[in-house]
């Protein structure tokens, strides 16, 4: 497997939502990296569903497991006196450090880029606040939903006439500030190759997150229209919609835009190939082509539609990826095996390198789980001295 | 022409940008941190940029938007002279970023998509193109489909709906320029052969479905899309005076939000409120029933209808509650934060003729220096001399863009 970060080692405060996913990805390709952490304040991801039946603890979430895994666990009771010294010592041993709290929680341990970097230039320091380390909502608190609806990703989202409902998720936790803080350490990491520098990455999640809305604040700016909630129709193509297939809660999305798309759509559905201004008729469009999809099944009817020149695919549910034939062609889930968990269905990289899948090389750890071997190899800390430490509950 | 920057942190770095809407916003990141990024505007293809067509205008907002700080050359694919331009182009580029049907003929045509010794080649698709997918026709909405996002958006009494904006071309977008970092480190880091690294935009939503993956692995249980009710008391989109706020004070909050929250409604006297202080309601289990859900909405808009969403915003957060408003793009280019951090820009387009403002960048590095914005090149690409000067040849030399020969 390729291990193109291997040697690099990263100090991780990342808790909870999209910093967790930056480091893993990190660690995916062979990265070590650190997650500083405390029972004392475990990370919420920790304590939150989902868990398998009969499993319960700190070590038992499978949300904390999918987007912690081939990291290492240092346990840090950070509100004792006597972790941030240690902290800070670990720092030392490690060229890139990574933290989402809120502005100023890592200066008071001493553990800003002012203190760490006088002994170490190369150091990369990605910070992840959720509107920035300045200005007048810099300790507004956030997360992806509420950062997308700020960010104007949401009320778009949605059918004409009703709420808007965004993406369902905290998206923007999962794509846009995970992808573009990797983007620009990945980056950092090519000028230091060459240059030996370091620096600061500040990612507002806010800005992070508005710049995807940039194409509409340029078409605001030239022309003074907003977006609204269109559903699933576009201005480029008719039909583009979600329609129902033979089942529970069942659906396929069908785009068309061009002469040759809308007769493959008519031919499997066995119906006419209406010559009509199709935008203009949408909606009667749209109830025909229901009616025939309501017949079909979903995975046939994606397979008829593709092979006819259509681009269709089945709104596959977070169950149906596990089963998509692409998805397990490229390798995409791995199952690791989990100590407390059992076996759990991971995700890869989403890319192929050289055609194989980049994967997580262990599940997420259990709190702790490598305290002891870093407070040795990289503190220098003998036995006698961890188990102080773990008595006093510093290392905890 | 952007000015070269080479002390930014990719100022070092050649990029061929051969993408179609799937995989465009890639090359305009790398720009952004100062590498030399040129676009591949095959001449005569078929109009690629419907997507957020300006009105009154030739030009796409998304394609203004993705192309920011690129240069561009018109090639005629057709002619000798535009291929071996374009294989010119390919073998001096550190990194080659493709998607769309062009790169995937040029390279079934046993062309090369990457300088052989150390190059880097990313192909972006909605489906990836080892196996299976490799077929597939799919626009935007196809891969959100693909991916199990789309099934998560929408209302549950009707069909699920897509995210706004072209979402997963922008993800695939980023995860492209992710990979072609990957790439790079690689090379410079010697490993030597080059890399290919294809990059599935169904991959990477299925990696962003929050904890859905995770229930259903360890549960069995589909979360289903629950549009604008929410999932828990205490989370979710909740209307006002002027339109709605997004708040998060349950599963994923802390107690201590919790506690305010409840102790704001109590103060606002919302009749019913003093029941949200028994302990089962801080429970998820107690919160996540269809009853706790429709009683806390029912408290929770009885207090927000006599605020606006600005007024709520602010006195929710005072009380260190994550409550947000669900702004349009008018209200976000309005928001306070973001005007006093400057994140908003002017850019003289020159293809418009006018000031256009853009979206900040996702990031700040202020260790490191990073080229001021210039604007998109004119849609369809310039003839040779971009090309030229990108080759580093003289003028005549390398640089024929094929239209000579046409």
């Amino acid at each position: 497997m390729t291990a193109v970060l291997a040697g690099l080692r990263v100090l991780d405060f990342c808790w909870v939502g999209a910093g967790a996913l930056v480091t893993q990805a990190l660690a995916m390709h062979g990265a070590e990296v650190i997650k500083v952490e405390s029972r004392t304040r475990p990370d919420n991801l920790r304590v939150a569903p989902p868990m398998r039946p009969g499993t319960s603890g700190l070590d038992a979430s499978g949300y904390f497991a999918s987007r912690n895994a081939g990291k290492k666990s240092f346990a840090l009771n950070m509100s004792h006196p006597a972790a941030a010294p240690l902290a800070r010592r670990l720092a030392q041993a490690c060229s890139v450090v990574t933290s989402n709290f809120r502005p100023g929680v890592m200066e008071r341990w001493g553990l800003g880029y002012a203190d760490l970097c006088r002994d170490q230039p190369g150091l990369i320091y990605l910070t992840m606040p959720m509107q920035g380390a300045t200005g007048p909502h810099r300790h507004y608190a956030g997360f992806g939903s509420t950062i997308a609806a700020l960010a104007g990703l949401t009320e778009p989202s949605g059918q004409p006439g009703r709420a808007p409902v965004g993406t369902g998720t905290h998206y923007p936790d999962h794509v846009p500030n995970p992808g573009h803080a990797l983007v620009a350490l990945l980056a950092a990491l090519v000028h230091r190759a060459r240059t030996g520098q370091g620096g600061r990455i500040e990612l507002s999640q806010l800005e992070s997150t508005a710049s995807l809305l940039g194409p509409a604040v340029i078409r605001y700016s030239v022309t003074g229209e907003l977006p609204s909630r269109q559903g699933n129709r576009v201005p480029w193509a008719a039909p583009h919609g979600v329609y129902p297939c033979r089942g529970d809660d069942t659906w396929i999305a069908i785009c068309v835009r061009t002469e040759a798309e809308w007769a493959g759509l008519a031919a499997v559905l066995e119906m006419e190939a209406d010559p009509r201004d199709r935008k203009q008729h949408e909606d009667e469009l749209d109830e025909r082509i229901a009616a025939r999809t309501a017949r079909w099944d979903r995975w046939e009817l994606m397979r008829r539609l593709q092979a006819a020149g259509v681009p269709a695919a089945v709104a596959e549910t977070p169950g149906d990826v596990f089963d998509d034939p692409v998805l397990a062609g490229r390798g995409y889930w791995r199952t690791l095996h989990h100590p407390v968990m059992g076996p759990v269905r991971s995700a890869s990289a989403p890319h192929l390198w050289n055609g194989q899948p980049v994967s997580p090389r262990s599940p997420a750890p259990l709190l702790g789980q490598h305290t002891e071997q870093i407070a040795r190899d990289l503190l220098g800390l003998d036995h006698a001295e961890y188990a102080r430490l773990v008595a006093d509950q510093v290392l905890w | 022409m952007p000015a070269a920057e080479p002390s930014a942190p990719l100022g070092s770095v050649k990029v061929v940008d051969w993408t179609d809407p799937a995989g465009a916003y890639a090359g305009r990141l790398l720009a952004d941190l100062g590498a030399d990024v040129v676009r591949i505007e095959p001449a005569g293809a078929a109009e690629p940029w419907p997507q957020e067509r300006i009105p009154g205008t030739v030009v796409s907002a998304l394609e203004r938007f993705v192309n920011l700080n690129k240069r561009s050359v018109r090639v005629h694919l057709d002619t000798a002279a535009g291929r071996d331009l374009l294989a010119a182009l390919i073998e001096r580029a550190d990194i080659v970023i493709t998607s769309g049907d062009g790169p995937r003929r040029w390279r079934q045509a046993g062309r090369p998509l990457r300088r052989s010794r150390d190059g880097t080649h990313v192909h972006v698709s909605a489906f990836g193109e080892h196996g299976a997918g490799a077929a597939l026709l799919a626009d935007d909405l196809i891969a959100l489909a693909a991916g199990g996002l789309l099934s998560l958006g929408g209302y549950p009494d009707g069909p699920p709906v897509a995210v706004y904006g072209t979402q997963a071309y922008l993800a695939g977008g980023i995860n492209a320029a992710v990979a072609a970092l990957l790439g790079l480190l690689a090379a410079r880091g010697g490993q030597a052969g080059g890399a290919d690294l294809d990059v599935s935009i169904q991959a990477i939503l299925a990696g962003a479905l929050e904890d859905a993956t995770a229930e259903y692995d360890l549960t069995g249980v589909v979360r289903r899309r629950a549009g604008d009710t929410p999932r828990e008391a205490g989370t979710g989109v909740f209307a006002c005076a002027d339109g709605w706020i997004a708040m998060v004070a349950g599963k994923l909050g802390t107690a201590a939000a919790w506690d305010a929250l409840v102790a704001w409604l109590c103060e606002r006297g919302v009749p019913g409120a003093e029941a949200l202080k028994a302990p089962k309601w801080a429970t998820l289990e107690h919160r996540r029933r269809p009853e706790s859900i429709a009683t806390f909405q029912r408290l929770m808009e009885a207090a927000a209808a006599g605020y606006t969403r600005q007024q709520l915003y602010h006195e929710l957060q005072r009380r260190r509650i994550a409550a947000a408003p669900v702004n349009s793009v008018a209200d976000l280019l309005a928001d306070r934060q973001l005007a006093v951090r400057g994140y908003f820009r002017q850019v003289h387009d020159t293809a418009l003729d006018r000031d256009v403002t853009y979206s900040g960048p996702p990031y700040r590095l202020p260790d490191h220096s990073l080229p001021g914005w210039s604007s998109a090149p004119p849609p369809g690409g310039l003839a040779g001399e971009e090309a030229r000067g990108w080759l580093g040849a003289a003028p005549g030399a390398a640089g024929e863009t094929g239209e000579r020969a046409r």
